[in-house]
């Protein structure tokens, strides 16, 4: 059973997304528990890329690939674990994550949502250009306690702010924490909009997380 | 153009209109790499660097056009000891290229979904195919290509803006060729030169960071 681990982690590694998804249904036609393989196999996968990212030994199209590859196996998995009524172990906190209305970026999200489910949390990612009302009926949905909003664009930073503040006209602005990423946002963007936390790099944005839960 | 402006700092992307340009403008052009635009930090340290070098050819209270889009901020915190910052208050070249911020904001609402391309940005190598060229040399063939097309993957169109300063000919069938190859749909989006213009005419809304030493000058005589 260790060896189908093994592989699913090399194709995370790879960033393999098609061979990812096959082996993950491979999982389910072998009645191989699908939890001890996102823990065994997908995440010790991106753990990895995320360490050489760190270290300087892997590039940004590395780790963008092994996370969609990571994302497209958790899919084919995740309705078995559902049924299974375990989410793949303890979880840390739910978080609803995406990137804001206009916005077509997704590769720091996604390396953000990969890193993050290593870390334990259950994370829902709505994808791009989502509304401030998308974020919230998801949080909503799910009973999330923290939504993720990137915005690679000067021009689309706004809709960070404009989901913070939809919140507060909602009276939804203490239910959830809020934080915010992406290349042209900054600390002093996050104060000013009165986000609850701001990340730098996918790896922050997991501590920042953590903190706002502890 | 401004006459108080005596040096433009410009990224090369602006490179074809600012050519195109030539007869109106009356002063030295540096010109600044345009694969920065990638990297903001980068960016601003260079221009760091330019700003330092023109302070030692002009004189104090001097202007210095600084011709980009604020890219990732890659603008902000900028200042000169002596001499007058300006540039467009506009968060990428885009808008420049096709020729107002409003033109780029009814654009982007109605297809944010959109790579730009003009005549540097092909020139430079920068576009999809230029770099699916750096993806294949590092990765392969086969995962060169998946690393590529998945880097645009979000993008519908890819528009060639035509603002009228270079034959279209060849660079529209650059740009046909990356949309067959990354499955794109092609336009073309009419530009003008006005936004340019008016920029180095200092006639539109600019950033403007006077030298620090008239700053400090002035706050001590307040």
């Amino acid at each position: 059973m260790s060896e189908i681990f093994e592989e699913i982690k090399e194709a995370v590694i790879d960033g393999d997304e098609e061979l990812a998804e096959e082996l993950a249904q491979r999982v389910l036609d072998e009645n191989i528990n699908p939890v001890e393989a996102v823990q065994n196999g997908f995440i010790k996968g991106i753990e990895q890329v995320g360490n050489s990212w760190k270290l300087g030994e892997a590039f940004l199209p590395d780790v963008m690939m092994a996370a969609d590859a990571m994302k497209a196996g958790l899919a084919v998995l995740e309705p078995a674990i559902a049924e299974m009524g375990s989410d793949g172990g303890e979880i840390a906190a739910k978080i609803v994550l995406g990137t804001v209305e206009g916005d077509i970026h997704d590769i720091g999200k996604n390396i953000v949502g990969a890193l993050l489910t290593a870390a334990g949390f259950k994370v829902y990612d709505l994808g791009i250009d989502q509304k401030p009302e998308q974020f919230l009926a998801k949080a909503d949905e799910v009973g999330a306690q923290i939504i993720a909003a990137s915005a690679l664009l000067t021009t689309t930073m706004n809709a960070q702010k404009e989901l913070v503040e939809y919140l507060k006209e909602k009276n939804l602005r203490d239910k959830y924490k809020v934080i915010i990423g992406g290349g042209p946002t900054s600390k002093a963007w996050a104060d000013e909009i009165q986000a609850d936390g701001w990340a730098e790099t996918a790896d922050e944005a997991v501590d920042v997380c953590k903190q706002l839960l502890s | 153009m401004d006459d108080r402006i005596k040096l433009i700092i410009a990224c090369e992307a602006l490179k074809g209109e600012l050519s195109y340009l030539s007869d109106f403008i009356n002063t030295e052009i540096i010109w600044v790499e345009q694969f920065l635009h990638d990297a903001p930090d980068q960016l601003n340290g260079v221009l760091k660097q330019k700003i330092k070098q023109a302070e030692g050819i002009l004189p104090p209270g001097s202007t210095v056009i600084l011709m980009f889009g604020n890219c990732g901020g890659a603008l902000d915190g900028l200042w000169s000891q002596t001499l007058e910052l300006i540039y467009p208050d506009v968060a990428d070249c885009i808008p420049l290229i096709l020729g107002s911020r409003e033109r780029f904001n009814t654009l982007q609402q109605a297809r944010p979904g959109t790579f730009y391309f003009n005549k540097n940005w092909i020139d430079s190598g920068q576009g999809p195919l230029g770099s699916n060229q750096k993806y294949v040399d590092r990765y392969g063939l086969d995962k060169g290509w998946k690393v590529s097309r998945r880097m645009y993957k979000n993008y519908t169109h890819f528009a060639l803006i035509d603002n009228g300063c270079y034959e279209l000919a060849g660079y529209r069938d650059h740009v046909l060729e990356a949309c067959r190859c990354f499955d794109k749909i092609y336009i073309e989006e009419k530009g003008s030169l006005d936004f340019i213009q008016a920029a180095l005419n200092n006639s539109c809304r600019m950033r403007k960071t006077p030298p620090r030493s008239s700053a400090v000058a002035h706050q001590e005589g307040e």
